[in-house]
């Protein structure tokens, strides 16, 4: 009995022992990676994984005010009817934490100017966090914004204001985040960050999906498998490979783990996004799950242009500012079966137009015009005789008509 | 009631494929027959309403779902109470291959039995996990309106308009129908794109009696739901035990961008991604041991391919070196590699060629621009930039590990064919992958397509059509390294034990 239980332990015994061989590996890769990581980025790597947001004046938008783009830069002539000046880019969702550094060039600026710094970030992309800028004149001005209660998270976009009135131009060269070495802390933040940001369905969805925000340190792939490589080779110091049966087991167990790891969070985040799906469309008819879509709003227009369209279906020539863009092909999409065709960024030629054909123009369409006494669609040399059917903000339908 | 029509429209196509592929191997139940019949018969099933409805249209008719589904019904039903077996005179006596007759039974014979308790309980775990994902991505297309870009654009319109309008109505390029007076003909920008995942989307919908997008996105889980049986069968065919096949299955099932293309239902190249990815793998095995129910099976579905999406008919060509690979060993496969180099050389050395065939339209294959009808236009010239390769295969999460996977089962390809034990199957696979690397790094470095994979656009959606097949390849590799060193899986059939094709 005692001689089984001794045999018993020593099997046992030979038995756990990769186990925990294994588990240690396990554990040590993963402890490893992390280190590696750091220590990448705390000696020099910062430099390359994230290099400085640089936005150039011609990267700049005007949103209000007067100007326009010029070589040196986006040149702002004029403050609009609030009294202010703004211009803004995107950040690339820079993170907070490491972009803590604002650098600013702008030519022109008049001792006593006041300029603010304008941000959102992507939590909150409809608060605006402004900061008013200390006065550095055509130099660059460089300011920490580490101590910003508001700069948190990750930045979805920069811009400035400019109080007015101007006495003279101002030329914005550029705007730039830098990266600041961050501590072992701020850099751990990042990582817990990185794994368990919550990336939601969007139209980029269907051809890649990131897993954490683009400009992630510490991407959830790239951990596993640095953790992948230093668990396996951890194992293989502690219990030398050799040609035996199941000698692959314990690294395929490693790597299985991982791909694990990977899949709990894709199915964490699956499961996130279920329920969004659930709350917008869950228990609803066809037509208001249409009405709960992103574009709800415009299929409520399309809707009202749907019943003063024919029964069978009609030719209609959509118009729009950007003919191969999102609105136009939900237009046509949401209209079908009528014979729809989105590819006019003008109005169509009156060889392309025929008596009986429907046209949908869609807002904000700069040059076309309706003139009502004559009846008539304009946009330069081109004259459409149509018959209008609907008005709204979204767009507006009319008929084609005989005559001239 | 409309649903319980979609649900007959679905599973009777389905069902009847599946019978009539389990009938191949009806003499013998090797492990892994049955997940394989579903998941091969069901996409064939599929892919024959859609082929029927064609024929509806053809012939006049009314596009429907009864008739299609009745002739389908028929066909599995008459098998399924049929008493004796179909001969398949191409097949050999009684629809099987003479070379491999002892296979199925060595195989039952010598399967790694999965007694132990804990594999089964993995086992358990593990397809309870699948079915938690499928659940999920069950859910989501059943509740979400049609989302992604392409379908509403593109794959979508067809079936919609068709739906509505109960007939195949044509569409043509825009300029045809800017001049179009009848008003009988629709067009979408992509008009050249093939009909048969339009007519996929449309099926239930005839079912259902009228355009729904729930019901046209449907077949896209049974698309996902085919993949993984037909390549769990395949591996069970392989030899890999039950756990082993599940856990390859639950890697291709588990990757974050093929769910996303069930999840988001309506682009094509999850089709594609299945018809190629089962065709290559039917392919492998026929050329392992000769099988030549693989062969049909493999015939069957790259036929398909072009039928799916038109880089289906490009894809086709792959196969081609890899049969010649499995083929031809030693110096005749150096000498034909030498003969292809010294043709390419000599091809571009004058410059290209350029010819018309009647019928199809000019060909131009030149060094700086290749012009195939139907495919497209493509200047070429080298656009180089690996960063987008880099980004999508090994940091961002379209594909979990697989990345680092396929490297590493490259690596140890590679040790086999240098230590010369490369057997034919494994240098049709190798040649298979290869080829396929070239055909990717021609179309994302040499073509205007680089754009694509630098705004991340195509990348992975072109990449998807050749995951199942790569990790196919990728399962072979790793059975081979394990029985290499495990005495007891010795009594399994040894490569060199299959008969050659």
């Amino acid at each position: 009995m005692a001689m089984t239980h001794t045999m018993g332990a020593r099997i046992f015994r030979r038995r756990t022992k990769p186990f925990w061989l294994w588990l240690l590996a396990v554990l040590g890769g993963a402890l490893l990676a992390v280190l590696a990581l750091v220590l990448f980025y705390l000696l020099g790597g910062l430099a390359v994984v994230a290099p400085p947001v640089v936005l150039p004046g011609a990267k700049l938008q005007l949103v209000s005010g007067q100007g326009g783009q010029t070589p040196a830069g986006l040149e702002i002539h004029q403050v609009g009817p609030q009294g202010w000046a703004a211009a803004r880019g995107t950040a690339r969702m820079a993170p907070a934490a490491l972009y803590r550094q604002f650098a600013w060039r702008i030519d022109g600026l008049q001792p006593g100017s006041e300029i603010r710094l304008v941000w959102a970030t992507v939590a909150d992309p409809r608060t605006s966090h402004e900061r008013v800028l200390p006065p550095v004149g055509s130099d660059e001005g460089v300011l920490d914004l580490g101590t910003e209660p508001g700069w948190q998270g990750r930045i979805a976009g920069i811009g400035l204001a400019v109080r007015g009135p101007l006495s003279q131009s101002l030329v914005v060269q550029r705007l730039e985040l830098r990266p600041v070495i961050p501590t072992v802390g701020a850099l751990l933040r990042e990582m817990v960050e990185d794994w368990t940001t919550f990336e939601d369905w969007s139209q980029r969805s269907i051809n890649y999906h990131s897993g954490a925000p683009l400009s992630a340190l510490f991407p959830p792939v790239v951990m596993v498998a640095l953790w992948m490589g230093f668990g396996a080779a951890l194992y293989a110091l502690f219990d030398p490979p050799r040609r035996a049966p199941g000698a692959l087991l314990p690294y395929a167990a490693l790597f299985l783990l991982g791909w694990l790891a990977l899949d709990a969070r894709w199915q964490w985040d699956l499961g996130q996004r279920l329920p969004q799906t659930a709350r917008d469309f869950a228990g609803k008819s066809a037509e208001d799950r249409r009405l709960a879509a992103l574009d709800g709003e415009f299929y409520r227009f399309l809707r009202e242009v749907r019943q003063r369209l024919p029964e069978r279906p009609a030719r209609l020539l959509i118009v729009s500012a950007d003919p191969a863009g999102f609105w136009a092909g939900r237009a046509r999409y949401h209209l079908l079966p009528h014979n729809g065709y989105a590819g006019f960024a003008r109005l169509p030629t009156p060889d392309a137009a025929r008596v009986g054909d429907y046209v949908l123009i869609l807002s904000p369409l700069a040059e076309a015009r309706y003139d009502p006494e004559r009846r008539m669609l304009e946009e330069g040399d081109t004259r459409l005789p149509v018959e209008a059917l609907h008005f709204a903000d979204r767009g507006a339908l009319f008929r084609i008509r005989g005559g001239t | 009631m409309e649903w319980w029509r979609v649900g007959l429209a679905l599973a009777i196509p389905w069902f009847a494929g599946a019978l009539w592929v389990r009938v191949l191997w009806r003499d013998a139940s090797p492990p892994g027959a049955w997940p394989l019949a579903l998941g091969y018969g069901g996409l064939l099933g599929l892919l024959a309403a859609t082929l029927l409805l064609r024929v509806q249209a053809a012939l006049g008719l009314s596009l429907g779902w009864v008739g299609p589904t009745l002739v389908l019904a028929l066909a599995g039903g008459w098998l399924a109470w049929r008493p004796t077996s179909l001969d398949f005179p191409i097949l050999g006596q009684k629809g099987k291959a003479p070379l491999d007759r002892s296979l199925d039974s060595q195989a039952q014979e010598t399967a790694p039995k999965t007694g132990a308790k804990w594999r089964q309980a993995l086992f358990v775990l593990l397809l309870a996990w699948l079915g938690i994902r499928f659940l999920n991505l069950a859910l989501e297309v059943w509740w979400r309106p049609l989302y992604p870009w392409d379908a509403w654009t593109t794959w979508a319109v067809r079936p919609r308009v068709w739906s509505e309008l109960g007939q195949l109505l044509p569409f043509v390029d825009p300029q045809r129908w800017l001049s179009d007076a009848t008003g009988s003909v629709y067009t979408i920008e992509a008009w050249t794109y093939p009909y048969t995942v339009p007519l996929l989307a449309l099926w239930p919908t005839l079912a259902y009696g009228g355009g729904n997008e729930t019901a046209a996105n449907l077949p896209w889980l049974g698309c996902a739901l085919g993949l993984g049986l037909g390549f769990y069968g395949q591996a069970r065919l392989w030899g890999a035990s039950a756990l082993t096949a599940l856990v390859f299955t639950w890697l291709l099932l588990s990757l974050p961008l093929l769910n996303t293309h069930v999840a988001l239902a309506g682009y094509a190249d999850l089709w594609l991604a299945a018809v190629f990815g089962l065709a290559a793998i039917a392919f492998f095995q026929w050329v392992r041991n000769g099988d030549r129910r693989q062969g049909l099976l493999a015939v069957l579905l790259a036929l398909a391919c072009p039928l799916v999406k038109l880089e289906g008919a490009v894809w086709l060509l792959l196969f081609i070196p890899a049969w010649l690979a499995a083929r031809l060993g030693g110096w005749r496969l150096l000498a034909l590699a030498v003969a292809v180099a010294a043709l390419g050389l000599g091809w571009w050395w004058v410059g290209g060629v350029a010819f018309n065939l009647p019928g199809l339209g000019e060909w131009v294959l030149r060094p700086d621009l290749i012009q195939v009808p139907y495919l497209g236009r493509f200047n070429l010239g080298y656009r180089g930039g690996w960063d987008p390769v880099v980004k999508n295969f090994l940091v961002l999460a379209n594909w979990h590990l697989l990345g680092y996977l396929a490297l590493i089962a490259a690596g140890m390809a590679a040790l086999t064919v240098i230590r010369g034990r490369a057997e034919p199957w494994l240098r049709a696979e190798l040649t298979f992958v290869a080829a396929s690397l070239a055909a990717l790094f021609v179309l994302f470095f040499l073509t205007d397509a680089q754009r694509w994979a630098e705004q991340y656009t195509s990348i992975n959606r072109v990449a998807l059509d050749f995951v199942p097949a790569f990790l196919f390849w990728i399962l072979t590799v790793f059975e081979q390294a394990s029985r290499a060193l495990d005495p007891a899986r010795s009594g399994e059939p040894r490569d060199g034990e299959h008969p050659p094709v």
